[in-house]
């Protein structure tokens, strides 16, 4: 076990260094001009050459990608085009915002992917199953940024339930900084008005992703529960005369969970990609806002830098749910 | 033999693969929504009541009605004629994005397949590198630094699948090349190139088809999204995901004109993962789910 921990940690370090030649591609040697499109479309050609210098394109390549590393290395992921702030504090002051809203959508997605998946297992062909499969594929089918605009339409323009945009009231002071996610910061101070406040606000955006993950998730819970409802371990478990539930909950789900945990792994990790989209419709101010920001005003150092942590976290997230693995199915030791 | 005696011809596999896709009722239905969406792709020229790009300043924000049944927009367009018009281009979208992810991931993996080795192996590094970025990110990021524009994001979508394909390729070939009929095909002289047209790809094709299928709606949904952000394609033209960032901020006032593109995305994205499920099924029976939807 050790040493495939040791062998997984020594190829995320190979694959994060990959993924830094990638990023360091991507800024400095796909854009025609990197100097043009930081100093904008209308600075002058003294300026482009002053900022060309400046961030040392004039150099041969491999001294670019030295200089690129050793700013990495040093925390820094250079300064916002958009924001004149260093990358790397605009992406940790946005983090917990992102991260409330993609453990709220997970919070949505798992119990009821697991549900409609376990449901359909059980008479796979029947109406429940063709009516959960075919809702299920709607919501993949369904882009999130425009699931997000119906969930407005309906819940804060139609019912009014909801508010339609933002993490807290405007007139409710945000809870003292704990963990920075409001919902559990309101709580821990025991703060109730902001805590009414952030889940009001919260819950719209995190059915916006919970939805489209707990389709994922019912897919695959459903194929690997039939998988493993066939297997004779099951059939021993009903004939010795346990309930059905017993059988279905307690044998057949535990075993059936292990592709879905890398499912899930995958699409919490794959929820902070698709929050660029769905935090600009809520006017969440999370990593995701900042992204579709940078995005349009050719913000480079910022891109990037929101690249490379949503995938460093992507890569970590999936390492961590290979490694839950062998607590989970005590078959598998490495 | 036939009951009667007479022996009946074997079906071809294209014929075979359809009489089985025709007991697929999830393969039937996105087949059929498919079929939609091909037929007004290709009719759009006589099928759309009004031009998708004509500004009528008489007729804007018009609701839905019998003039206009997906109503109009701020300029007074149809917009009705404006989703009919979008068909084609997300249907490009799909078959392109698709065409580069397999262009550049089939070749790569039949090479790292064949030749094994230090090839192969820094080919599937880099495969690994590439796919652990999230896809719709890297995509992103791509489209930005080659500069907006619906191809670029195309492009740029269809990079982001080349990993899945060269694994996919490599995977088939590592099996296929061990076959006894591949190493009789090779005593008999057959070199690597007429190995892998002749023997190889054509074994391929059916999770290759199978992950096209898929892939295909994901291409729809993530160059719709690069669009909505304003990286992919741009005002008038009618592609769905720029009509919906366009249109988003009537959805309180006029909700027509941003719910009709966005259902005309979903339609076409659950044709294709609807197809996708069921050709899965009938191709590759590990991984068969049974129950046909």
């Amino acid at each position: 076990m050790k040493a495939y921990v040791l062998r997984r940690l020594v190829s995320l370090l190979l694959v994060l260094l990959g993924m830094t030649v990638v990023t360091f591609v991507i800024s400095h040697v796909i854009p025609a001009d990197p100097a043009r499109a930081a100093a904008g479309m209308f600075a002058s050609a003294e300026a482009v050459e002053a900022i060309r210098q400046e961030m040392g394109l004039d150099r041969p390549l491999y001294v670019q990608y030295w200089n690129y590393m050793r700013s990495l290395l040093h925390g820094d992921l250079g300064r916002s085009i958009l924001t004149r702030e260093p990358v790397l504090d605009d992406l940790l002051r946005r983090l917990p915002a992102s991260l409330e809203l993609a453990v709220a959508g997970m919070c949505i997605s798992l119990p009821l992917g697991l549900l409609i998946g376990v449901v359909c297992s059980q008479r796979p062909g029947g109406l429940t199953d063709v009516l959960a499969r075919g809702v299920a594929v709607l919501g993949v089918a369904t882009p999130a940024f425009w699931l997000a605009q119906i969930m407005q339409l309906v819940f804060y323009s139609v019912l009014g339930w909801f508010p339609a945009a933002g993490r807290i009231a405007t007139g409710c002071a945000p809870p003292p900084a704990v963990t920075g996610l409001y919902v559990v910061d309101a709580a821990l101070t025991g703060n109730l008005a902001a805590l009414g406040s952030a889940l009001r606000h919260l819950i719209l955006p995190a059915v916006t992703v919970g939805l489209g993950s707990a389709a994922v998730i019912a897919r695959m819970t459903r194929s690997s529960m039939m998988e493993v409802l066939k297997q004779e371990f099951v059939r021993t478990a009903r004939a010795k005369g346990l309930a059905e539930r017993v059988v279905v909950y307690r044998h057949a789900l535990r075993n059936a969970l292990i592709p879905v945990i890398t499912v899930a792994g995958m699409q919490f990790s794959g929820l902070i990609a698709w929050l660029v989209l769905v935090e600009v419709i809520f006017a969440w101010p999370g990593l995701g806002s900042y992204a579709a920001r940078s995005v349009l005003a050719l913000d480079f150092p910022a891109i990037m830098g929101f690249t490379l942590l949503t995938s460093t976290i992507y890569v970590v997230v999936n390492l961590a749910v290979d490694l839950v693995y062998a607590f989970i199915d005590p078959r598998i030791r490495y | 033999m036939a009951p009667g005696g007479r022996e009946r011809p074997v079906p071809g596999a294209g014929r075979r693969l359809l009489l089985r896709l025709r007991n697929n009722a999830g393969a039937c239905l996105g087949a059929g929504m498919l079929a939609v969406a091909l037929a007004t792709a290709a009719l759009h020229p006589w099928l759309m009541p009004y031009d998708p790009i004509a500004v009528d300043l008489d007729a804007t924000f018009q609701a839905p009605g019998a003039a206009h049944p997906f109503g109009t927009d701020s300029l007074g367009r149809d917009v009705l004629s404006r989703v009919m018009a979008g068909a084609p281009i997300s249907l490009r979208v799909a078959g392109m994005a698709v065409a580069v992810g397999l262009g550049l991931g089939g070749p790569l993996g039949l090479f790292a397949g064949l030749r094994g080795g230090l090839a192969d192996e820094a080919v599937m590094r880099l495969a690994d590198i590439v796919l652990a970025f999230p896809s719709f990110l890297l995509a992103m990021a791509i489209t930005a630094a080659m500069g907006v524009g619906l191809e670029k994001a195309i492009f740029a979508v269809g990079f982001c699948f080349w990993p899945r394909y060269a694994r996919l390729v490599r995977g088939q070939v590592l099996v296929i090349r061990e076959e006894p009929y591949v190493e009789a095909a090779r005593a008999m002289g057959a070199g690597t190139l007429r190995i892998s047209l002749r023997h190889v790809l054509p074994n391929c094709l059916a999770p290759v088809l199978v992950q096209a299928t898929m892939d295909s709606g994901f291409a729809i949904l993530a160059t719709a999204g690069l669009s909505f952000l304003g990286l992919g394609a741009s005002p008038p033209t009618p592609e769905w995901g720029a009509m919906i960032a366009e249109y988003r901020q009537y959805l309180v006032s006029q909700w027509w004109m941003p719910v009709f593109p966005g259902l005309a995305l979903s339609w076409l994205t659950a044709g294709f993962v609807f197809l996708g499920d069921g050709l899965r099924d009938i191709l590759d029976p590990r991984l068969r789910a049974g129950g046909g939807l």
